[in-house]
């Protein structure tokens, strides 16, 4: 089954419109001092739910293809990264997921993408860590 | 007058001390290093490389730095659209008609170094009006209040939705998207938390950078995953790299108009260097003896784009540093760099940053130069980064943006929030939703939200204060003609049958 990019982009625009509509009643739209923070959240999404409803409504042209289970992957992979990262450190956290990243996403082989990950890991260290001395925690704390 | 050019002439000395040099030169060579990788246009080049500048060790070093990234970036699309009709950014898709049938003539070397001196010439002639433009544009904006903020940048999101490309209803979309996002965070009238949701992280909004480098360079990372099987590039042989006497004849004309045009062009926000290469193209078609030769190697159709779509990002700093409003996504991007370094653009910018803003504009002097001297003889050498395999570039580009988020305030937040933006970016360019208005909407929504407030304030309660002053009545009405024509097109053009599909393509 094809999955339209647009239709599932859509729906997520429509709720995100939705919540900020509805929790606009919860700011108020007028106080004793004036307009009040509600006020444009408001007119804002509720602008917005109609222009989606429009844009919904075009022609879906066939080079708009179903997503593909790479890119999907790779932001399962990123966001497994993230969460991680807090206590895992930035050297073994980033090692994994580019080394990942390489071996299933650019298919190629384990030790050709162990080299690289390790490599750019050492690159992100010197520049960042070393040359511009951003406090990094680089391994997990004991 | 004399104080206006002794000050340019201060800013000049700051921009040449050895320390800005080697910024503006680290900054060229970035620049182009990304820029003339395929798929990655000015935007996502600033955006990934923005907190390196936030390490440079003075305000106008970094901006000096993110400058120079900017013109490289442009330079390093140029490049691409000439030898591989990979148009590295937008602005470049016309380059690509003429420069690259140039290049399989054997022409490449023309070509290119038409597009460096062309764009060098237009910069330094759009560099010389912004001078003394700018100030009397900063003068101009001292005296608006609410209502004319309001007016302006209603029309400022206006033309970004419209005139980005693609449908104007999917750019409206984008802009009330950004709005929204704009708007979370502590509302700064009333104090009140405004979509929070209880993260303390996000209290005073959502951060720029994470964001600008998640929708721009990581959603094109994730993209350009789904694309990875297209073929190799192939680069063609660049030849002899000065152009002969015919060539500069044939060039001149369109030089020259092509840097009044993008100056013009420049200063709407949103028209921006795509507008301007378009216009200024259709034009030398027109004016051209031999107007068959477009779009078969005519180096007119070269000189003409290239000069005007680096007029036009030269003029697009006037709106950014007098009016502190952003007029394309790349000065939005750029805007992001200033408040990073504590520099507020806008019409005071010229009085508490003096030094900042003469040193920006004399910086894109010492950018233009940097990039004719370095650049064109070292064409062979970026070509040669094209060879260097995609599975080494993507997780290289990931890396600098995962470290470069973290960098600017050491907060594993942000590095969620790229992850998350990167997502959202994808899902973007997927729906051919540009990201690029959703940008421009964002950095706006405050302005927008307080300046809307202000003025029902001043107003009791009613919106006739802003159709009652002059200057923001005749913005609006601006606007609104904007918004209405554009739509207007839209249905007329569905009705016609050659719908919404045909005009983002």
């Amino acid at each position: 089954m094809r999955i339209v990019p647009t239709y599932v982009a859509g729906a997520l625009l429509a709720a995100f419109g939705l919540v900020f509509c509805i929790g606009a009643f919860g700011l108020g739209f007028w106080t004793d001092d004036g307009p009040g923070p509600g006020l444009l959240p408001f007119a804002a999404g509720a602008i917005l739910l109609p222009l989606i409803a429009i844009a919904m409504r075009e022609p879906i042209p066939d080079d708009e293809t179903s997503f593909r289970i790479e890119p999907l992957g790779a932001i399962i992979l990123m966001l497994l990264f993230a969460a991680a990262l807090p206590w895992a450190g930035f050297a073994p956290t980033t090692f994994v997921a580019l080394a990942l990243w390489i071996r299933i996403f650019h298919r190629q082989s384990w030790w050709r993408a162990a080299l690289c990950a390790a490599a750019l890991t050492l690159f992100g260290y010197v520049i960042f860590h070393v040359l511009l001395k951003i406090p990094m925690q680089m391994f997990p704390e004991r | 007058m004399i104080e206006t050019l002794q000050q340019l002439g201060q800013g000049l000395a700051l921009s040449l001390q050895p320390e800005n040099l080697l910024y503006a030169l680290i900054g060229s060579v970035l620049g182009t290093l990304v820029g003339v990788l395929p798929g990655l246009g000015p935007v996502t080049t600033i955006a990934v490389l923005l907190p390196v500048t936030y390490h440079a060790g003075s305000p106008l070093g970094a901006i000096i730095m993110l400058a120079s990234i900017y013109y490289g970036a442009m330079y390093g699309g140029s490049t691409t659209s000439i030898l591989l009709k990979v148009p590295g950014e937008a602005a470049s898709v016309i380059t690509c008609i003429d420069g690259y049938q140039m290049a399989k003539k054997g022409r490449a070397g023309p070509a290119l170094a038409i597009a460096a001196i062309g764009s060098f010439i237009a910069g330094t002639l759009a560099v010389c009006a912004l001078v003394f433009v700018g100030p009397l544009f900063a003068k101009f904006a001292v005296s608006f209040g609410p209502p004319e903020y309001f007016a302006l940048a209603l029309l400022g999101l206006a033309l970004s939705a419209t005139l980005s490309g693609g449908s104007p209803v999917r750019g409206l979309c984008m802009v009330f998207v950004g709005i929204l996002l704009g708007l979370v965070g502590t509302d700064i009238i009333t104090g009140a938390e405004r979509y929070t949701f209880g993260i303390m992280a996000i209290s005073d909004g959502i951060d720029l950078v994470p964001m600008l480098m998640g929708l721009f360079g990581l959603g094109e990372i994730l993209y350009n995953l789904e694309n990875k099987d297209q073929g190799s590039l192939i680069a063609s042989k660049i030849g002899r790299l000065f152009p002969s006497r015919d060539d500069w004849r044939e060039s001149r004309g369109p030089i020259a108009r092509g840097s009044v045009i993008g100056f013009l062009v420049g200063l709407i926000p949103g028209g921006g260097a795509i507008l301007a290469s378009l216009v200024s193209y259709t034009l030398e078609k027109k004016l051209s003896k031999k107007p068959e030769e477009f779009g078969h190697g005519a180096i007119a159709g070269v000189a003409g784009p290239e000069s005007s779509n680096n007029s036009a990002a030269t003029a697009s700093f006037i709106p950014l540093l007098t009016l502190g409003l952003p007029g394309n996504a790349v000065t939005a991007v750029l805007f992001a760099g200033l408040l990073i370094q504590n520099v507020q653009p806008g019409p005071l910018m010229l009085v508490k940053n003096a030094d900042v803003f003469w040193g920006v504009i004399a910086s894109m002097y010492v950018g233009n130069i940097m990039l004719l001297i370095l650049n064109l003889p070292l064409v062979g050498l970026w070509i040669q980064l094209l060879r260097v395999p995609e599975w080494i570039l993507g997780p290289a580009i990931l890396l600098i943006a995962i470290f470069g988020t973290y960098s600017l305030r050491s907060n594993y937040i942000d590095v969620g929030m790229l992850m998350i933006f990167g997502a959202v970016g994808y899902l973007l360019r997927k729906a051919r939703l540009d990201a690029g208005p959703l940008i421009m909407a964002f950095i706006l929504a405050n302005i927008l939200d307080s300046s809307l407030r202000q003025s029902l304030l001043m107003g009791d309660g009613s919106m006739a204060i802003i159709v009652s002053r002059p200057i923001s009545a005749t913005i609006l009405i601006l606007a609104v003609i904007v918004v209405v024509s554009q739509l207007y097109s839209y249905v007329r053009g569905k009705k016609d049958g050659i719908g919404a599909v045909e005009s983002t393509a």
